[in-house]
């Protein structure tokens, strides 16, 4: 049940954006998560709404330890959203707040959203979030606001856009430039990958079968996060060997 | 009518009029509910907003994250006047664009809300938290007023000027005041961190100073202690490396080990964790030599040419440093020992390295060195893929000026008979001021750092601050320390001020970073730089040694020195257009890393690396007038014995007997909060407990069998005492810490520096370790202390 | 039928239920008083949650979904205990459902305007609830079935529940309008009684019956299905729709039989709602019982035997861990007490049913926390253990809720009698009928003497 809208990007030629994080690679420093959080107006909050797990993070960091001393295994995984095809919550939205934009990605209109949160329920990543609360940003950190990313209200559910509004304006400036986006450059778009120093991070375009990501996802390291749920998710991981 | 009759027939009663009143009201009831409610609906529900304050040009400025002292390169992105993201700057080689978490809460820092707005002074009592504020010429006056008054009085020595991580030519002025007001104590954190470390290399190799490290083309690392991936400096750069061992080589994937006493994120992504107890790294770097020396793979080559000492270091580590040994004295089994040496040895280039300053013990210096032999003994010194030493700009030197002299000794007594190596002993100071010895401190400048609540034995520092008759802070948000002020002279956050900044031991290339304002003063803050300067030129004589109004004027000054040397990143055709240009981008680098240049990599009187530290007696006689032996006696290193002077295993000096203090306290860092500067923002607390899943505040990782042992469950409140103090902290259950121990790490438990920082749970571990030192390198032992745990009766 | 003829003998007959159309007594009064406080207590409340936002409740990250949606499954199950019951029953030609199915009705009106409350004020963003109306609603989402299921069901409730009140409403208007003639005039539609009248009503609410099964029966499957078809380990689960249906059908019999009992205490109905009636919902709400038993045995043991992690996980949770007393609990209420007394058959006293009633209404509230709560805070990736407490805000609610169930039901006991007097004289008529049709015994003997003269011969 792939979203006819992602469908259709794939027919038109239009971009797919998918991403690749290479876990050997991932130090497991939280610089997306911060980098994210900046770029994308993320409201602030305090210990008591972490406490009670209202943090908002787009893309986090999560971490699994298992074993007993001193045979401890982890791993350490940062977790964007995966911009599934089939996204389950894209299904489930009762008015379509939520979709995949021409380019595949999972987005969502704040504007519509009834805070219903069936998508936040529906995501078997846990990946979405919801705004308990109307957002403050005590004088004089509201200037800090990025002006290309709207504050959202209370009420509505909110996520990981693949930094979307970067990605558009990076594409118009190449379009004014009269070439492509080279895969360099699509790489960094999203703020997560912009920032990470360890380079772990991959972004690019799954229609063209010679980027990056497309290479990276056929690689024998690579997989995908609870894939037999059939979510089809764009973004892929390599793991550590 | 008829109603009426019937029910009189049927005697039932008539409730009408009641009845409507009755429903009315109900009606009215509900009904203004419904209303009140509905109206909440239709105001309080908003769109999302798409436009606000930042609206304007969009404009970049390169400038140098200063959270942390590595000095990564920033891109500022600006709309406006309103700085809305701080990104990596790419020209800058240290972090290629890249950056941490806690450069990303710059933003945060900039506009913290609970930010001192200006000058202020204390009314009142100490510690009240009474404040008045007050100008930058009252300030000015009454700072030069007080330091005049004392240096009259020929007490100029009694200025203390504790200077943190003072970046760039903030830590040289300040070096320059106190030079030229006649004071010899300017602290550092150094002791707290890395002074081990660099003391081993000042005896090993010359310098004084950290090492840097080819990462990108090693094949093997083993780190000692520490927590590469959180506490490393500069830490983005071992950030970026980890991926390039791991990813960067097609052919090669580079194999990590970390040894140390807890199992850290680091301890995760390495391929392997060596569960070790404290202080025993040098032990176990010594074994690994030993499986070298005697299975004949140590670099022959290396060893003659560029080595002394190395028969008799030899001697000793086949002598005492068997595998069973060492498995003895460390408890990593004898075959990991001999397995571990083969790979070293068989996997070149590698590096041992030192874990950074906080997993010392008080046998740092001899632990530094042992590794520093391992290296030495594999020929990993200044190689592709090893170990080299980092090279600085040249700037231009200091105007000649008459420097009074200074005849008494510095107060922590670094470079003398009691900490020979060290150049200053910041965690030490509070007993000096304690008990006036040598002498009182009369004043205290307090920069950069926060001594209340950063240094072991904190609870000391507080009763020393309480003590010190005048005290200026130059914090930018009243922290711990600032509560102990008499003036608040509140700096300007770094992205509101010109700042150089040279990042620590790195990459090994010669790289300073220019930071330019990225936005006009939010308030009536001030360069500390400037007011220093500003002082300075009231002060009688002291003109002449900073002949410079403004701090930007210094550091052009001294930055000539960079474009004179016509090498590097920068080529203009003109000192203006060099400066311009380092501007625009933001950072200078120098030529790539030579390697072989023996006269600079190793600096000892002898010309090589020296197994046999033939320095450490000089010096020691240097300090005692002639005694030297007495000194080493006096601190405990085998004076007069064959191996003094050799890289050897002593037991740490544990504060706290094992018997009413069974568990080792392991203070620890992670990386939101590594050497931070930004305790007041909220984003780095919401990622601050990656491992345990927590945030805002720390606890105490126990092994689960040393839990149970003591009967107390994941989550329960407990209490450590060591015999510094107590502390009273929630405890984890965690696999990755080593029966015995008690892990905590550091950030918990502010109790000031603003809304966010106040609000973060926890306890602060430094408040109960004791301040113990290695002898010769003066370094604070932060796990040198010893605890005991048990539940919090009555809470939680 | 025509219950003009008797006017006079009708209304003394069924005194019970039109005596309190004439007036309420002070008790009826100070329990709708009271009711009000909870009532504007709750509406406080979510005052509270509109201005300040969602965070004022429990609800967290994972842990999306609580107390409001749980209420709005409890309370949308309590319906059936109305409209299906008095539909099955009708179509069944069950004659002792006379005195019942207009109560019934109003309970399953009542409840689907409280549980349709419950999730409106879950919404985020209430102000938009007409988006879900006007054109924007995606097909495609179980909360769009649901939407229509509901708002379908409510719809056709009230008519259901109105066009059986026709008569009586009829019968009102003629001989004890009172202050409400106007209304009963306009209400009672230009109703005559006239057999073509008769036929058509009865028509109509025949073939409604029918329809009514299955619309009730997709109600609670497209609220199952708001879980069922998320991918969440034990909500992505084929027998979620029939245990839903089940559960509803065991916890709305459950209230039917507890606000039977208490009209007939309070309103003096013992000459309708006779123990016969009740014992004959205790041995059906003991079928029900069984049936509850094998759909979690279903559910759960499917669950255990495969043993997937991720299901499992919650499995643990519920039955082994934070959720251990809430679960065990569930099967106390709903098993071990509903059985005890619904076994024995000396037990199925009214009391006692009312008791177990009780339980079973408990029982099944624990039975939706179950299914909501420990899902969410097992979520498949390691993010830790969620938890969630609900906060007073969502408690007041829920109070506010059941006060209101309460609240509406008594609003109609003023206005509407309770109890269908002209479905009862019909019966009472057809079984007249009856017992003249059938022979007198003497008649039967010789008849059947005959009979056998004829056979033999």
């Amino acid at each position: 049940m792939i979203s006819s809208s992602a469908e259709q990007g794939e027919e038109n030629g239009r971009h797919r954006w998918g991403m690749v994080i290479d876990l050997d690679k991932c130090t497991g420093c939280q610089a997306c998560t911060l980098a994210c959080q900046m770029e994308n107006n993320v409201p602030i909050t305090g210990p008591e709404e972490f406490e009670q797990g209202r943090t908002i993070f787009f893309t986090e960091v999560f971490t699994d330890l298992e074993g007993e001393f001193p045979y401890v295994e982890g791993v350490v995984v940062p977790r964007p959203c995966l911009h599934c095809d089939n996204a389950p919550c894209v299904r489930v939205c009762p008015v379509g707040a939520t979709f995949h934009n021409e380019h595949g990605a999972v987005v969502i209109d704040y504007d519509a959203c009834i805070g219903c949160r069936f998508c936040t329920v529906a995501c078997p990543y846990t990946a979405r979030s919801f705004n308990y609360y109307t957002p403050e940003f005590p004088s004089p950190l509201d200037r800090a606001l990025n002006p290309d990313v709207p504050v959202r209200p209370a009420g509505v559910a909110e996520k990981c856009t693949f930094c979307f509004h970067r990605v558009d304006k990076a594409l118009a400036r190449a379009a004014e430039e009269g070439r492509e986006l080279t895969n360099s450059e699509l790489t960094l778009l999203p703020a997560c990958n912009q920032v990470c120093p360890a380079s772990a991070r991959y972004f690019g375009d799954l229609n063209d079968p010679n980027s990056t990501v497309s290479h990276l996802q056929r690689s024998p390291r690579a997989f995908y996060l609870l894939e037999d749920l059939g979510t089809e998710s764009k973004v892929a991981f390599l793991r550590s060997e | 009518m008829e109603n009426n009759e019937e029910k009189e027939k049927s005697g039932a009663p008539d409730y009408t009029r009641r009845e409507f009143v009755a429903l009315a009201g109900m009606g009215v009831a509900v009904a203004g509910m419904v209303g009140v409610i509905g109206n909440a609906v239709v105001t309080n529900f908003q769109e999302a907003n798409v436009s606000y304050a930042a609206a304007g040009e969009e404009t970049w400025i390169k400038s140098v994250c200063q959270i942390c002292p590595a000095g990564c390169g920033v891109n500022v992105r600006r709309v406006g006047d309103n700085v809305v993201k701080v990104e990596g700057n790419p020209f800058h080689r240290l972090n290629h664009g890249r950056l941490c978490p806690k450069a990303q809460a710059s933003t945060q820092v900039l506009y913290d809300p609970d930010r001192l707005q200006g000058p202020m002074q204390r009314v009142g009592e100490r510690g009240a938290g009474q404040w008045e504020p007050i100008t930058w010429e009252e300030a000015r006056a009454r700072v030069v007023g007080e330091l005049d008054r004392l240096r009259t009085a020929g007490d100029a020595h009694t200025l203390l000027f504790l200077k943190g991580h003072a970046p760039g030519h903030m830590s040289h002025l300040i070096d320059r005041f106190c030079q030229a007001y006649g004071t010899p104590n300017v602290a550092d954190l150094g002791s707290q961190c890395t002074s081990a470390e660099k003391a081993a290399h000042l005896l090993n190799q010359g310098w004084y100073d950290t090492s840097a490290y080819d990462w990108e083309k090693t094949r093997y690392v083993i780190f000692f202690g520490g927590s590469f991936l959180e506490d490393w400096q500069p830490q983005v750069q071992m950030l970026s490396a980890y991926s390039f061992i791991r990813r960067g080589r097609p052919d090669t994937r580079g194999r990590i080990i970390q040894v140390g006493p807890r199992l850290s994120i680091s301890g995760h992504k390495a391929d392997e964790w060596i569960p070790i107890k404290p202080g025993m790294e040098g032990a176990l770097a010594l074994g690994l030599a030993h499986v070298i020396i005697k299975e004949n793979q140590h670099d022959l080559a290396f060893i003659d040419d560029h080595t002394s000492g190395f028969e008799e270091f030899s001697a000793l580590v086949l002598e005492e440093y068997s595998p069973e040994a060492v498995a003895e004295i460390t408890g990593v089994p004898a075959e990991t020992i001999k397995r571990l040496a083969r790979e070293f040895a068989g996997s070149r280039p590698a590096i041992a390295a030192a874990g950074q300053g906080l997993g010392a013990s008080t046998n740092a210096l001899f632990n530094n060195a042992a590794i520093n032999a391992l290296n030495a003994v594999m020929g990993n010194i200044d190689v592709e893929g090893g170990v080299l030493k980092q090279r600085y700009p040249t700037f231009t030197e200091w105007p000649k000026a008459t420097l009074p002299e200074i005849e008494q000794p510095r107060l922590d007594g670094a470079g003398g008979p009691a900490h020979p190596l060290a150049r200053c002993v910041y965690h030490e100071l509070p007993d000096h001021i304690l008990n006036d010895d040598p002498y009182p401190v009369n004043a205290l400048f307090i920069y950069d750092c926060n001594p209340a609540f950063d240094s072991p034995g904190a609870s000391r520092w507080r009763e020393a601050l309480a003590k010190i008759p005048f005290i200026v802070s130059f914090a930018s948000v009243a922290d711990e320390s600032a509560v102990y002020a008499d003036l608040l002279l509140p700096d300007h956050t770094y992205l509101e001020r010109l700042m150089d900044v040279t990042p620590p031991a790195g990459m090994g290339r010669a790289m300073v970073g220019l930071a330019s304002p990225a936005s006009a003063p939010l308030y009536d803050t001030r360069h500390t730089g400037d007011f220093l300067l500003e002082v300075a030129s009231d002060l009688e004589g002291m003109a002449e040694a900073l002949p410079w109004a403004t701090f930007e004027e210094l550091v052009k000054f001294r930055f000539k020195g960079v474009y004179d040397s016509g090498q590097g990143s920068i080529q203009a055709d003109s000192y203006d257009e060099f400066w311009q240009i380092l501007q625009e981008r933001g950072v200078w680098e120098g030529l790539r890393y030579q390697y072989g240049q023996w006269d600079e990599v190793l600096t000892t009187p002898s010309g090589s690396f020296e197994f046999q530290m033939e320095q450490l007696a000089e010096i020691a006689n240097n300090v005692s007038d002639g005694d030297g032996e007495a000194v080493l006696a006096a601190l405990g290193i085998g004076a007069g014995t064959e191996r003094a002077l050799l890289p050897r295993h002593e037991d740490p000096v544990v504060s706290g007997d094992e018997e009413n203090y069974p568990l080792q306290l392991i203070p620890y860092i992670v990386l939101p909060d590594a050497a931070n500067r930004a305790p007041n923002a909220p984003a780095l607390w919401n990622i601050y407990g990656l491992l345990m899943k927590e945030g805002w505040g720390n606890w105490a990782e126990l092994n689960p069998e040393t839990a149970h042992a003591l009967g107390i469950e994941d989550e329960e409140l407990i209490w450590v005492e060591s015999p510094e103090g107590k502390i009273q902290i929630k405890a984890r259950l965690y696999d990755g810490a080593m029966p015995g121990a008690i892990n905590i790490p550091l950030g918990g438990g502010h109790t000031a520096g603003g809304r966010w920082a106040s609000a973060v749970s926890g306890a602060n571990p430094a408040d109960i370790v004791t301040p113990l030192s290695d002898p010769l390198a003066g370094s604070a032992a932060w796990l040198g202390t010893r605890v005991k745990v048990y539940k919090a009766e009555g809470n939680g | 039928m025509d219950l003009n003829e008797n006017a006079e003998e009708i209304l003394a007959k069924h005194d019970p239920i039109f005596k309190p159309l004439r007036g309420m007594g002070w008790r009826y009064w100070l329990t709708m008083t009271l009711l009000l406080i909870p009532i504007l207590w709750g509406g406080y409340a979510y005052y509270l949650q509109v201005s300040q936002g969602l965070g004022v409740t429990g609800l967290n990250r994972p842990v999306f979904w609580g107390m409001y949606i749980v209420n709005f499954v409890f309370f949308i199950a309590i319906s059936y205990g109305g409209t299906l019951t008095s539909a099955i029953l009708r179509l069944a030609h069950a004659e002792w459902r006379r005195p019942i199915t207009r109560l019934a009705e109003v309970i399953t009106v009542c409840a689907l305007l409280v549980g349709s409350f419950n999730v409106i004020m879950d919404m985020g963003r209430p102000d938009r609830l007409w988006e879900l109306f006007a054109g924007r609603g995606r097909i495609e989402s179980p909360i769009l079935w649901d939407v229509i299921a509901v708002n379908a069901y409510l719809v056709f409730s009230i008519v259901y529940l109105y066009l059986p009140m026709i008569p009586d409403i009829a019968f009102l208007r003629d001989h004890q309008p009172g202050h409400l003639g106007w209304l009963y005039r306009i209400l009672a539609a230009g109703w005559t009684g006239s057999p073509k009248q008769v036929h058509r009503l009865e028509k109509v609410v025949g073939g409604m019956a029918v329809f009514m099964i299955p619309l009730a029966i997709s109600v609670h499957t497209v609220l199952a299905w708001i879980f069922g078809m998320t991918i969440q380990p034990m909500w992505h689960s084929t027998i979620l729709g029939p245990y839903f249906v089940m559960g509803a059908i065991y916890s709305g019999l459950a209230s039917l039989i507890i606000a039977m009992a208490i009209l007939r205490k309070a309103m003096h109905l013992e000459g309708y709602l006779k123990l016969v009636h009740f014992q004959n919902f205790g041995k059906i709400l003991l079928v029900m019982t069984f049936t509850w038993l094998y759909f979690t045995i279903a559910e759960y043991l499917t669950t255990f035997y495969g043993s997937e992690p991720a299901h499992i996980a919650v499995f643990n949770a519920k039955l082994y861990g934070e959720f251990a007393p809430l679960f065990w609990g569930q099967v106390l209420f709903c098993l071990v007490i509903p059985l005890v007394i619904l076994l024995p058959p000396r037990f199925r006293t009214i009391p006692l049913l009312v008791v177990a009633s009780i339980s079973v209404n408990i029982g099944m509230w624990l039975e939706r926390v179950m299914i909501v709560v420990p899902t969410l805070t097992r979520p498949r990736l390691p993010y830790g253990i969620a938890t969630y407490s609900p906060s007073f805000i969502e408690w007041s609610i829920m109070l506010a809720c059941a006060a209101w169930l309460v609240f509406f039901f008594m609003l109609f006991l003023r206005f509407f009698p309770i109890i269908s007097v002209w479905e009862i004289e019909e019966g009472e008529a057809l079984e007249r009928e009856k017992a003249n049709a059938v022979p007198t015994p003497e008649l039967t003997t010789q008849t059947a003497s005959t009979q056998t003269a004829t056979l033999t011969s």
